[in-house]
Formats: C-alpha cells, structure tokens, sequence
C-alpha cells in the first residue's frame, strides 16, 4: 500500500460527478415541465462539473488548476443567469405546470383552471393560444402582468392607456 | 485518476450526451428545448475537464472555457428572444 492517495480521492470525485449528472439527465427526462426540468438540470449537471473541476486539482499542475478555477467561476455566475433567464420565459409564456397538484396563480389559470381540466392541449402548445383564443370570445376581462410583453397580443383592441 | 476509471466515465459521458441529444429532439415546448441544450453544452464541459484532467494537458480547457461562454449567451438570447421578440 503505497502513501499515495491523489488518485484514489480523483476516482471518487469523477465517479460521483457523473453519478449526479446522470441524476440530472434522468431528471430532465422524467420531469414533466419546464419548471421542474429546470429544477434538475441546472444544478445537477453544474454540481457534475464542480466535482470534475475538483479532480483536477490532483493533477497538481497550474496551468490545468488555474483554467478549471476560472470555468467553475464562470459556470458559478453564468447558470443561476441562464435558469432564470429560462423561468422568466416560461412565466410570460404562461408555459402549462403539468406536475400533478401545481397552480399557476396567474391570473388567467385563476379563470380558466376548471376548464384546463378537461382541455386537451397539444405538443408543444403553450397557455398563450388557449389564452388569446378565449381572448376573441371575449370571455376573459384580462390584464397583462407584463404590459410591455403583452403589447402585441393587445393590439387588436383599443389600447387602454390608464393602465 | 486510473486509465480504467477515465473510460468509464468518459464511456458514460457520451451516453448521457446521446440521452440528452434525444431528450433535445423529443422536447415539448421550445423553452424545454433551450434548457436540454444548455444541458448538452454544459455536458460537453464536462466532458473536456475530463479529458484535460486525464491527459494531463490544459489545452482542453480553453474550449471548454468558450463553450461554456457560448452556451450562456445562446441561452439568454434564445430565451429573451422567444419571450420577449426581441433579445436586447
């Protein structure tokens, strides 16, 4: 038994890197919607990279340790930017919740949710052409939680200024 | 890192690419599309620390360090576009 352990403590990192990456594909498979996908993606595969970026630090050289040092900053700032960037999307997209149990509180699940039951959305349809097919029928009294987004789904009707 | 260990996870690797390649096509709204391939992104990251720790070179990491660049402004910028129209 040698006294060099470096080796040993690289194998455990890499193996439960890919262990927790692995939890984050099955995660982004499995996962029923944007949201919960999310959930799973952005920091299981970054913590996957984290414990990558930890072996290398065994390899005991600077140019390896420096570069790794620098790409786990950049991936420590730039995911929680990215996720949120996505969620944002998806909140103004009105994106459907399909885990069982979850509640848009937008307004408009709030009027259509007992219809959202029996409705059978397509792949790929989002709540927005739900929304703005009702919207024609002049069945909802809606009013845009991002106005300057929604702008262009207004523009077939007069443009109330005073909100 | 032994040789046998770095097959393995490199083995892997390129298994959970191949899922998360398919997971892309089979995705169901775009939005989840754009979260799967910052995933694909980030995967090959991964992938190339991997390599550079094993070979004990650094020049793996200069593009791992531009992909990983890259895959944050594809991702706003995809995002911000579908929502929004417009990116800036």
């Amino acid at each position: 038994m040698g006294g060099n352990i470096g080796p040993y403590i690289a194998d455990a990192l890499v193996v439960l890197g890919v262990f927790i990456m692995t939890l984050g594909v099955i995660g982004i498979m499995r996962m029923p919607d944007v949201y919960t996908k999310m959930h799973a993606a952005s920091k299981a595969v970054f913590l996957g990279t984290i414990g990558f970026a930890l072996a290398s630090i065994v390899t005991n050289e600077w140019e390896i340790i420096a570069r790794v040092i620098l790409i786990a900053g950049i991936l420590m700032i730039t995911t929680p930017v990215a996720s949120q960037v996505i969620a944002r999307a998806a909140a103004i997209e009105h994106e459907l919740m399909r885990s069982p149990g979850a509640v848009d509180e937008s307004v408009y699940d709030l009027v259509l949710r007992d219809e959202l039951a029996n409705l059978s959305i397509e792949r790929g349809e989002s709540m927005r052409a739900v929304i703005q097919q009702r919207k024609h029928q002049n069945d909802i009294d809606w009013q845009p939680r991002h106005p300057h987004v929604h702008s262009h789904l207004a523009n077939d009707e007069e443009q109330d200024t005073t909100r | 890192m032994h040789e046998i260990v770095f097959r393995a996870a490199a083995l892997w690797m390129a298994v959970l690419l191949c899922v998360s390649l398919l997971t892309v096509v089979r995705a169901r709204s775009s939005l989840a599309r754009v979260l799967a391939l910052d995933m694909v992104t980030l995967l090959l990251v991964a992938l190339l620390i991997l390599y550079s720790d094993a070979r004990k070179v650094g020049y793996y990491l200069d593009a791992a360090l531009v992909l990983s660049l890259l895959s944050f402004l594809a991702t706003i910028a995809a995002a911000r576009y579908h929502s929004e129209g417009e990116i800036f």
